[in-house]
């Protein structure tokens, strides 16, 4: 469910066709920080969740967001 | 009308900010609510800025080493991003910063939000030219952006320049290394396609020697160009200025010359200041978010405030918005 949903919402933000839980958020997407940063927020407020920027800085890939919150 | 005035800004911040809104103050009618932080202000308020007004204490700052985007989620109680909120929540009409550029980008975007149809807001300087002003944008906010991203700022200059120089028909010129089709970097290339087919009026390429003598109405840019572009021709007018008044003052018949050609010289002088326009708008933004110059005096400051009151009571997001609506139909 969080999966499926966090795939969709990539897909709709950035316009990209292909997302796996391999998809590197930094180097697979032609985006800046503010647009990142845009990302994290509808996640926040999707999932309902405060992401700690520590563990902001520890994302890496789409599967990274999809086990954070999964726990 | 009530502005948000960021106090911790400028290099001579607070008392310049201070200073310059009541002066702005004494010319015109508004409500200031002042963002900052109280300790760091020695005198009286009151004997600086003799008005009514309100207060937001803030508790942070954001610093020209903070990295923007996450300055403004870590900052929270910073002046900024206090201000970012009561537009957002409609507790003010505008803001005025001389602080951090992209802080103020990413707030503008994170925060209060873009008109729709705008990925990313734009500052938009207005130009002293030799025969008329013309605006340029982006002047420093967004360091890389795409093609379709210019397009965007080369839809909204037209309509500043429409509304706000009262321009007809307004043509917009892309900075460029040549003035021939084809010329540049993949950015330039790219945007030269977009902006023949975009609704404006597209002039064509402009080199960075004919900006202040720009025979278009707008000159768009990315914001690396448009701020090198801009800091190139403050340094080369006050190096100028001051070579000149060397040179005159260093003999007799300098100094006789130098009577003589004085007025002429205090027109060039006035016609190059930066503090004429005082701050620049985040245009696509929106909110009325201004930007004004890291070392702004009080008369800048002052003008800046006059130009946010001229932009909001013109109603220039409005316009912006409904004719960008009616283009990209």
């Amino acid at each position: 469910m969080i999966k499926e949903k966090v795939i969709t919402l990539i897909k709709d933000r950035f316009s990209i066709d292909q997302v796996t839980e391999e998809t590197n958020l930094r180097n697979d997407f032609d985006i800046d920080s503010i647009a990142m940063l845009e990302f994290v927020m509808e996640i926040e407020e999707e999932f309902n969740v405060e992401i700690e920027d520590d563990d902001l800085q520890k994302f890496e890939t789409v599967g990274d967001v999809i086990q954070y919150l999964e726990k | 009308m009530r502005i948000l005035i960021d106090l911790m800004g400028a290099d001579k911040a607070p008392g310049v900010l201070l200073k310059g809104a009541a002066l702005a103050r004494s010319k015109t009618a508004f409500e200031a609510v002042f963002l900052g932080d109280k300790n760091e202000i020695t005198n009286d308020i009151k004997e600086v800025y003799p008005y009514d007004h309100l207060w937001m204490e803030s508790e942070e700052k954001i610093t020209n080493e903070d990295e923007p985007a996450m300055a403004i989620r870590r900052k929270k109680k910073s002046s900024m991003v206090l201000g970012f909120h009561a537009l957002k929540n409609d507790e003010a009409d505008a803001m005025l910063s001389a602080g951090n550029t992209g802080a103020l980008l990413a707030g503008a975007t994170l925060i209060v939000g873009r008109l729709p149809g705008v990925d990313r807001a734009a500052l938009t300087i207005i130009l002293p030219g030799v025969q008329k002003p013309t605006i340029l944008l982006d002047a420093g906010a967004n360091m890389d952006i795409s093609p379709e991203l210019m397009r965007q700022f080369a839809i909204m200059g037209s309509i500043y320049a429409q509304n706000v120089l009262k321009r007809e028909n307004p043509t917009v010129g892309l900075l460029n290394v040549g003035s021939e089709r084809g010329k540049g970097n993949q950015l330039t290339k790219g945007s030269e396609k977009l902006l023949e087919t975009a609704p404006i009026h597209f002039y064509g390429n402009i080199e960075a020697r004919d900006l202040l003598e720009s025979p278009c109405d707008v000159i768009v840019c990315d914001g690396f160009a448009g701020n090198v572009a801009l800091k190139t021709l403050e340094g080369v007018s006050s190096t100028l200025m001051t070579l000149l008044k060397d040179k005159i003052m260093s003999s007799t018949r300098g100094k006789l010359g130098g009577l003589l050609i004085k007025p002429a010289l205090m027109e060039v002088k006035a016609t190059l200041d930066y503090r004429e326009f005082g701050s620049a708008p985040l245009l696509g933004a929106a909110k009325p978010i201004f930007k004004a110059h890291g070392s702004s005096d009080e008369i800048a400051i002052m003008n800046g405030i006059l130009n946010i009151k001229e932009f909001y009571q013109q109603q220039v997001n409005s316009k912006i918005l409904s004719c960008l609506e009616e283009k990209n139909d």
